[in-house]
């Protein structure tokens, strides 16, 4: 009994740093990981800049899906660069954040649709660096019980 | 000895496009092999920075005297971007006058703002530098 239990509890720890780990890339990498939406086109566009709107057309391709539920948003993308280290080396690693982003839960009812987002006037305009870059895009999320929630994504630029 | 300046501005903000004028004083002379003015928009990350867009002048060559004062006249981009600061970084555009020494530099730098959709007055269209004003 005794000797059992330093093994048990062994495979708790791997299974709890495993765990961790795991939720840690998955959260990490869920925009990557998201396959694209066979269903739903998204457009986005015209003269945006900050404290203006930005208009959103979707359209599911087969006509109205009754079924489906949708998630439709903005997102800016914040990617930074960071040192990381490890025992023996140093490395320049790209990460990123979101730095604004808005939801909505929209109807599939209706084969085309259209919304109209602000992006406050404090929000990142786009803008392509070498360490630091701002990019914003519309995205439509099929939102999927026991799948991963297919993705349909445009960029759209922000102006200051 | 390293020498110690103080930048004067006509202003702190900006339009794009609009003159940045103003002067160097040496408040305290040294030695010096030239001194430069750089007008740049920067980029910050936690870990690094970078220089994305960036013009300078020559305002001297040789050491400096106390008392001196330089002037100088940089160009911002007619599209010159506003500052804007985030969570994980920074973009910025600053001054830095710098005096290119034996061994370490001697920088003073300070940032300045650019206002978006402001338009320059007249006065602040460049129509090229000033020339030397030591006095």
């Amino acid at each position: 009994m005794d000797a059992q239990l330093p093994f048990s509890l062994f495979w708790v720890i791997f299974a709890a740093v495993a765990g961790i780990t795991l939720l840690g890339l998955g959260r990490r990498y869920r925009r990557r990981l998201r396959p694209r939406s066979d269903t739903v086109e998204i457009a986005a566009g015209g003269d945006v800049r900050r404290g203006g709107n930005v208009d959103v057309a979707i359209t599911i391709r087969d006509g109205a899906h009754t079924g489906v539920r949708l998630r439709v948003g903005i997102l800016c993308l914040e990617r930074y660069d960071v040192e990381e280290s490890t025992k023996n080396s140093t490395r320049r690693v790209t990460r990123e954040d979101f730095a604004h982003e808005e939801w909505r839960e929209v109807s599939a009812s209706e084969a085309q649709q259209g919304l109209s987002f602000v992006i406050p006037v404090e929000a990142p305009y786009s803008y392509q660096g070498s360490c630091l870059s701002f990019e914003w895009h519309a995205e439509a999320l099929e939102i999927a019980r026991l799948r991963p929630d297919a993705v349909a994504s445009a960029t759209f630029e922000v102006r200051p | 000895m390293s020498p110690a300046f103080e930048l004067q501005l006509e202003r702190e903000s900006f339009a794009p496009g609009a003159r940045v004028a103003g002067s160097v004083l040496v408040t305290e002379g040294g030695g010096s092999r030239a001194l430069e003015v750089v007008l740049a928009f920067r980029e910050k990350s936690p870990d690094y920075e970078e220089t994305a867009v960036s013009q300078s002048e020559t305002l001297h060559t040789g050491d400096v005297q106390t008392g001196q004062t330089l002037a100088f006249a940089l160009e911002l981009p007619a599209g010159a971007l506003p500052a804007y600061r985030s969570e994980h970084g920074e973009l910025y555009w600053e001054i830095d006058v710098k005096s290119d020494e034996m061994g370490r530099d001697t920088h003073l730098r300070r940032r300045i703002e650019v206002v978006p959709g402001a338009v320059p007055e007249k006065e602040d269209i460049f129509a090229g530098g000033f020339g030397d004003n030591e006095g």
